[in-house]
């Protein structure tokens, strides 16, 4: 029987979820291991679970916070490979694979204000998830680098959800209509928001601009200028730093996965 | 024999890496070596991958056969650079062309010595790396603050992991990185990059990248407010920290200035820094103003020394305090130039270098102009 790592996330049929699961498991077939990979409805907290949850798997791979402090300490301690994806555990001491946040958040807002564009809107990830906490901090650091102010009502609820994020967009236009430019924290809330743009009858991009974080085939139909991050390559590379784990490495910190402005007609 | 052979070697691929030549007659005309010599040559690099063939180009106006022509492969090898910033090792991994693929970072643990023999946290950011990789390893070159680093951490690195490895000073490499693969960095020029945030350190890089040294100049006393101080307590992060704090919480408690920097929703404390120092006073606050021209008045003194005896083209800041952005350079400027003649200063070009992997970018340089020699001489 072929050796197995296990694979856990919140949400096996999300976009990310799928994209990520995809690219791992073409690197690790392609090393003559399996991968198991299971959906946690809740999050596993004690050891003891964590235990259970990876008998017989040689290493883990854990795409988004779904094993807590608790869990995530006890598979270390006893030597079992774990690598995080897209988020992390600060102090634990367990490798993570994420995308750069930072230089993506960067090279959205220069490109914007390289456009004329100075009156901006937030549509925030999932405050849960490191992806959305570092998005938005990054995104307000370029602000001020930027010398922009953006008033406290311009940063809207998304929660990674397009339904969310074109809800709070919706209900903001409603309001008022003072802003020349949308950044969400992933592409599909981007895709939201120009869709409750149009409805609304706001041109994109003659009188708002819209870009998002993260790549995909939707983005691209809808010419959605994104800063790139390849979701399946975020998991080919997690697999890549999971197996030389596998293979005896003991590894510290975290790896940072480049991103790319892709401009479009958004 | 071998050396020159190397270094033919190199010249070959220097000029189709420059675009000076690209097919094997140019390349003879260009390098002044025989027909024979260039061919035997570009059968090697062919071998290696460090070039490739893509094509026939036109013929001669005379007629005649038509030139295979050649290209340069930056991804036929890569490179790790690492650089220590702040509390942490920062390492990227990178093509011959300073195309990079990922980051690894490694904090650093309280009281952890980056310096340290084994270099452990630089070797944790390289085995980091490892996995990432996707063709074979150059070598290593690592920036570590401070100047005569001891040869020990390079000696550790290269028995672990089995390739060359290069040490500099972390603000020279920071210069190196910035005319190699930075954009607006004049070629023929003499570049200083200012690295101001736990220290302070001056990097100069000049020929095109084939000079370059570093120093640290922390201990360097300066005139304030007519005390002589050493540059540390004047300018090192550790040292203002603490007065960039009391500006900030002065600012969030005045009315109607509330969370300077800390928009309402913010998903983070805020902590202080630069930028939010840079906000305040954008927003009109006289006492980060004021902060913000002592620096400047301080950070002067260096720079019209550096005016008047090294006499750069260009001169970047890097480090926390680039966070100050373009209206901190103008001041900058403004007091320099009541200490040097103002044509003097007329002559350099000042520039932010914000971006935190110019060091390991420098440090990647360093190993291919080692290792390939690509840069110009």
């Amino acid at each position: 029987m072929r050796a197995s790592l296990g694979l856990y996330t919140n949400d096996v049929a999300g976009v990310f979820q799928r994209s990520v699961i995809s690219g791992a498991v073409e690197v690790v077939e392609r090393v003559g291991l399996s991968v198991s990979v299971v959906e946690l409805t809740a999050r596993v907290e004690s050891a003891a679970a964590a235990g259970r949850l990876t008998s017989g798997t040689v290493g883990s791979l854990v795409l988004t916070n779904v094993l807590g402090d608790e869990a995530l300490s006890a598979l270390v301690a006893s030597d079992h490979p774990v690598t995080l994806v897209s988020h992390r555990a600060p102090g634990l001491g367990v490798p993570t694979v994420m995308h750069d946040n930072r230089q993506g958040m960067r090279q959205l807002v220069e490109h914007l204000v390289a456009s004329g564009r100075d009156q901006f809107v937030y549509v925030g990830g999932r405050s849960d998830q490191l992806d959305g906490r570092e998005r938005e901090r990054f995104f307000r650091e370029e602000l001020m680098r930027n010398s922009l102010d953006v008033p406290a009502e311009h940063f809207l609820v998304g929660d990674f959800e397009p339904a969310v994020a074109a809800a709070s967009l919706t209900d903001l236009i409603r309001r008022e209509r003072g802003f020349d430019a949308v950044v969400a924290a992933d592409y599909l809330m981007a895709i939201a928001a120009m869709d409750a743009l149009r409805a609304a009858g706001v041109a994109v991009p003659d009188e708002v601009s819209v870009v998002g974080f993260g790549d995909g085939p939707e983005a691209v139909a809808a010419g959605l200028t994104v800063a790139s991050a390849d979701v399946v390559e975020l998991g080919r590379r997690g697999a890549r730093q999971l197996l030389a784990q596998v293979h005896g490495e003991r590894l510290r910190g975290y790896t940072v996965i480049r991103a790319g402005l892709i401009v479009r007609d958004s | 024999m071998e050396q020159l052979r190397r270094h033919n070697l190199h010249l070959v691929l220097r000029a189709i890496y420059s675009g000076a030549a690209e097919s094997r007659a140019e390349l003879a005309v260009v390098t002044g070596l025989t027909k024979p010599t260039v061919s035997t040559l570009i059968g090697e690099l062919l071998a290696e991958g460090f070039i490739s063939e893509r094509g026939p180009g036109r013929s001669s106006e005379s007629g005649g056969k038509r030139p295979t022509l050649l290209r340069f492969e930056p991804r036929a090898r890569q490179v790790i650079g690492v650089s220590v910033v702040g509390n942490r090792a920062l390492g990227v991994l990178s093509d011959l062309a300073g195309e990079t693929s990922a980051l690894h970072v490694r904090e650093l643990a309280p009281g952890e010595d980056p310096l340290a023999d084994d270099a452990a946290a630089v070797g944790d950011v390289v085995a980091g790396l490892l996995p990432q990789l996707d063709a074979p390893l150059l070598g290593i070159g690592v920036g570590l603050p401070g100047s005569g680093a001891s040869p020990r951490p390079a000696a550790s690195l290269g028995r672990r992991f089995r390739v060359s490895v290069y040490l500099g000073n972390q603000a020279e490499l920071s210069a190196l990185g910035q005319l190699a693969y930075a954009d607006g960095v004049e070629q023929g020029g003499t570049l200083v990059n200012l690295i101001v945030d736990g220290g302070i350190e001056m990097g100069v890089c000049m020929a095109g990248g084939a000079v370059h040294y570093g120093s640290d100049l922390a201990d360097l006393v300066a005139p304030a407010e007519g005390v002589a101080r050493q540059l540390r307590e004047l300018l090192a992060w550790g040292a203002v920290r603490g007065r960039v704090e009391a500006v900030l919480d002065a600012a969030s408690a005045e009315p109607g200035r509330a969370n300077v920097g800390s928009q309402v929703g913010d998903a983070e404390p805020a902590v202080p820094s630069y930028l939010r120092l840079r906000q305040a006073a954008g927003h009109g606050n006289v006492a980060a103003t004021a902060l913000i021209d002592e620096l400047a008045r301080n950070l002067s003194v260096v720079l019209a020394w550096l005016v008047a005896t090294v006499r750069p083209s260009q001169v970047s800041l890097g480090g926390r305090l680039s966070d100050l952005g373009e209206s901190f350079l103008d001041r900058l400027k403004e007091h320099a130039g009541t200490q040097v003649p103002a044509e003097q200063l007329e002559r350099v070009a000042l520039s932010l270098a914000y971006s935190e992997q110019l060091g390991a970018m420098g440090a990647v340089a360093l190993v291919v102009q080692a290792e390939l020699e690509l840069l110009e001489s």
